[in-house]
């Protein structure tokens, strides 16, 4: 579906380029839910920009490229914009962002038929959207309405019910709830996989909660600064994580009913301007030797579709 | 320690506009002007019959002499000195003041907050050139300088005020002056320590404009003669010039130097305004 | 010393919404009733989603607001009046911690002098040395120092780190109370839980209580000894937390706890969402009523008991739960 091969990114300012994403690669396949989690800083949005070829300056492929592949064709970073709600789409983190004020929702559905199908008549096409909200279980009235008069969550799903209406192979969401509250997020989350299922088309959600990735997705990608430090199945991850800042996030996390004492990751993600030597995550981590600060591990397949960049991580698969 | 003062000026210099660049330039040409050039002038340059009248310019007079006998040059320079010290004096008071009202207005809210707005809003609706018109025709030209300063102040103090007391409104409901208030400072103690300091770009611009503002009240008085006549301002010696029919003589320099650098001076505050405000608006990342 | 640190007594807020001439009522807060009691520190915390009025609530009990009606108490003084307790001994009793660190503290100040000036006015420092020591003493507690701290603005920190600094603030007078309004909702969730267990250790080492108001629940059943769940102004549910989570009584709280997407077993389906939400706000019959799967004509008809359940639990329903299981 869509392929990544050694891309880079990198933003310009005054004083220098920061590259914010480091020769990542990998592959995402038809019909599955790929995550994309991390934290503040380590890229993952960035990374999107690049995978949904959304480059513009001070952003920058400074390497690499991105290859997507679909049923009309291949194309690669630069081209890819040409598939644009036809065959992949996005869904942001702000729902304003796509949606024009101005216009009531009705209209933006309309448009999005001239655009990229032929239009047909009003009536035809009020029909058809009428078939597919009804599908996913949203009131009619939203057609009616401006952005504006519509809660935050129900413009979160309008979103989604318009960037998965031409029925495309790959949709990106980034950070979907975040700005959402609890019962709204497990909706509209429940929606987007109900979704997927129906279509079997490839779903990636980047999101720094990890409980939303347990839930929703099938495989993983953890950035850290820049770089992808682990990728595989999600159960497999949770369940083994072989990289010590996976293991460490996991072990941070708080669960519903179980209050016996957790311990957070000490200190701040590193500068991008100025990263420390070698793995980037050696200042903080636990299990960090000499050998960590002198080379940048290399994300290495430790099982068919396993993967994981750390040095030491054959000798902590045994231990806690 | 002198090398950072060197650095940090050359990083300011360098991320600074072209507009403020240039500004700041002609500013500080007047200045210079205004107050370094002035040290040499020769006292009592409005006295008449100073010198033989209508001189061309040479090296002892280098603009002549005009009309009245006053030595051109120096009749500009002592202009510019004056134009500009009511310009800083008026802006200073009337921004010092509009801030300090309008901050306070905003910030403590209710009965103040609308007993000062009254008093602003009064004074705003009231159009000030013809006041000034007014009361300079009854004076006939012989206001002291300095009551005209306060006119101005009086006029000018509202605008800075309202526009204070707005950001003030906003700033209120900001965490840190809960932070602030749950630290133990007091009311005043928050208006100039945590308040100001987010007003201060802003009030450094409007002061500039607002020296613009002046000399030009004062200038467009002084051309009708409504101006302390006796006192060399840039208005003044446009008054003069053309009292005595400057251009008909073809005494260019009599009357197109004052006029030159009234230009000149407003150009340069006005670029120096818009070009500070353009700077601080990149700083921010806009 | 009162029987409770802290008394609520029918807490009512309202706004005006709409112009001059028609306006509705919306209750932000609508009689809001719980205590906190004295003797051992606790943690509560303060649950909803976003506009259940958890906000309004701490700025009422912050003395930032005035209450419509109803009773704060604090330590058996009555805070809507001024005359009662003095601003600056409220002040030293309860203090702050907001959401966002960078704001705050203002981009143009020293963070070090906040501190200062705290330990000035309420830490009882007579001089700057003595302002700075304490300021010191306070860092070092959340694990921070004035080395680290001194001459650096609020820009020059990460999220973690400044609101550690927010927390030693608030420490230097003391306080029997701290409110923290969503403090962890701005940080990375691997520190998430640093700045949490700070509370825990607080409570333990100083005997501070903390009102903990936040969305996330994982958090807040981690952390904390009572939970308060609030639903469109009203307060749902409240009680031990441990009990809550074993057992929750009102259908809200189940539907939230079962919401958060937490790591160990799969969701199946979605829920019932609320579209009418500012409407619910003005209900005085049963606000949930609408989304609730056991929901009867009562429900919609009659304005909710606020029910004593043992323990020590209270819960707005006219049929709470027992063992509900999971959703």
């Amino acid at each position: 579906m869509m392929r990544l091969e050694d891309v880079s990114g990198q933003y310009k300012t005054i004083t220098g380029a920061v590259q914010a994403v480091n020769h990542v690669t990998f592959e995402i396949r038809d019909d599955e839910i790929f995550g994309i989690a991390g934290e503040s800083g380590c890229g993952k949005s960035t990374l999107l920009k690049l995978m949904y070829d959304i480059v513009r300056f001070p952003l920058e492929l400074s390497g690499g490229r991105v290859v997507l592949q679909t049923k009309k064709g291949e194309l690669a970073s630069g081209e890819i914009s040409k598939a644009w709600w036809d065959q992949i789409s996005y869904v942001p983190q702000a729902a304003m962002s796509v949606l024009n004020p101005v216009y009531r929702i009705e209209e933006q559905f309309f448009e999005l038929f001239r655009r990229h199908r032929r239009g047909e008549g009003r009536r035809a096409m009020r029909e058809r959207v009428e078939q597919y909200l009804t599908e996913l279980e949203l009131p009619l009235d939203v057609l009616t309405a401006y952005p504006h008069q519509l809660s935050g969550g129900m413009r979160q799903r309008v979103v989604i019910a318009m960037a998965t209406f031409l029925q495309p192979d790959m949709i990106f969401a980034d950070e979907p709830t975040t700005a959402l509250d609890v019962v709204v997020q497990r909706n509209i989350l429940m929606m987007l996989t109900g979704l997927q299922q129906k279509m079997h088309n490839t779903l990636v959600i980047v999101s720094h909660d990890m409980g939303v990735h347990y839930q929703i997705t099938n495989r993983l990608g953890i950035m850290y600064s820049g770089n992808l430090v682990e990728l595989g199945p999600t159960e497999e991850i949770f369940a083994h994580p072989l990289h010590p800042y996976t293991r460490m996030l996991i072990a941070a996390l708080p669960r519903v009913g179980d209050r016996s004492e957790r311990e957070g990751i000490a200190g701040a993600p590193p500068s991008l301007r100025n990263p420390p030597p070698g793995c980037r995550f050696a200042p903080r981590c636990k299990y960090a030797c000499p050998g960590c600060r002198e080379s940048v591990p290399v994300l290495t397949e430790v099982e068919p579709g396993r993967f994981a960049a750390c040095l030491r991580m054959d000798e902590l698969k045994g231990g806690a | 320690m002198n090398n950072n003062y060197k650095a940090n000026f050359r990083q300011v210099w360098k991320s600074m506009n072209l507009r403020l660049k240039i500004g700041l330039a002609i500013v500080l040409l007047f200045l210079i002007l205004g107050f370094v050039v002035y040290l040499f002038s020769p006292g009592n340059v409005m006295g008449l019959s100073n010198f033989r009248k209508n001189l061309k310019p040479s090296w002892d007079h280098l603009f002549g002499t005009n009309k009245q006998g006053q030595d051109t040059f120096w009749l500009l320079i002592s202009s510019i000195h004056m134009s500009m010290i009511l310009g800083i004096l008026v802006a200073f008071f009337a921004t010092a003041i509009g801030v300090m009202m309008g901050l306070f207005a905003g910030f403590v809210g209710g009965a103040v907050d609308r007993v000062i707005m009254f008093v602003c809003d009064s004074i705003i609706s009231i159009p000030s050139l013809p006041i000034l018109i007014l009361m300079g025709s009854v004076l006939k030209g012989r206001a002291s300088i300095y009551i005209i300063a306060l006119i101005l102040i009086l006029f000018n103090w509202p605008w800075p005020a309202r526009q204070s007391r707005s950001m003030a409104l906003t700033l209120r409901e900001r965490d840190f002056i809960n932070t602030a208030h749950f630290a133990g400072e007091g009311r005043f103690k928050i208006i100039a320590v945590e308040i100001l300091p987010h007003v201060l770009s802003w009030s450094m611009a409007n002061f500039v404009n607002t020296i613009l503002v002046a000399i030009g009240a004062e200038a467009s008085l002084a051309v009708l003669g409504l101006s302390s006549t006796t006192t060399p301002t840039l208005g003044n010696m446009i008054y003069w010039a053309r009292q005595y029919q400057a251009i008909m003589l073809k005494q260019w320099l009599w009357i197109g130097s004052p006029v030159v650098a009234t230009a000149l001076l407003f150009i340069g505050l006005f670029l120096t305004y818009t070009g500070y405000n353009d700077y601080t608006a990149a700083k921010r990342g806009r | 010393m009162a029987d409770n640190l802290l008394e609520v007594k029918g807490l009512t807020r309202e706004f005006r919404i709409g112009g001059f001439l028609s306006h509705k009522k919306m209750r932000a807060v609508d009689g809001v009733s719980f205590s906190l009691p004295a003797g051992r520190a606790s943690i509560l915390s303060v649950v909803g989603e976003s506009g259940c009025g958890k906000t309004t609530l701490t700025r009422m009990i912050l003395r930032l607001l005035a209450p419509t009606s109803g009773q704060i108490l604090l330590d058996g003084h009555d805070l809507t009046s001024r005359r009662a307790l003095k601003e600056k001994d409220f002040c030293r009793m309860v203090q702050p911690i907001f959401q966002n660190p960078f704001d705050a503290f203002s981009a143009r100040r020293e963070v070090l002098n906040y501190l200062t000036d705290t330990a000035r006015c309420y830490g009882g420092a007579r001089s700057k040395a003595q302002a700075e020591e304490k300021a010191d003493a306070a860092l070092k507690s959340v694990g921070m120092s004035l080395d680290v701290v001194a001459g650096k603005y609020a820009t020059q920190f990460s999220g973690g780190e400044l609101q550690r600094v927010s927390i030693a603030r608030a420490l230097i007078t003391s306080p029997r109370l701290i409110i923290a309004d969503e403090p962890v909702a701005m940080i990375d969730a691997s520190m998430k839980i640093n700045i949490v267990n700070l509370f825990r250790k607080i409570r333990d080492e100083y005997g501070i209580s903390f009102i903990y108001v936040t969305h996330d629940l994982s958090t807040a059943y981690y952390v904390s000894d009572y939970i308060a769940t609030l639903y469109r102004g009203s307060l749902v549910e409240f009680g031990p937390s441990r009990e809550i989570m074993e057992n929750p009584a009102h259908p809200y709280t189940w539907l939230l706890m079962n919401s958060v997407p937490h790591v160990g077993e799969k969701w199946k389906s979605g829920i019932q969402m609320s579209e009418a939400e500012t409407r619910e706000f003005t209900l005085s019959t049963c606000k949930f009523a609408s989304r609730c799967p056991y929901a009867d004509e009562r429900c919609a008809s009659a304005r909710p008991p606020l029910k004593d359940l043992p323990g020590g639990r209270s819960a707005l329903c006219f049929k709470p739960l027992s063992n509900p299981g999971k959703l």
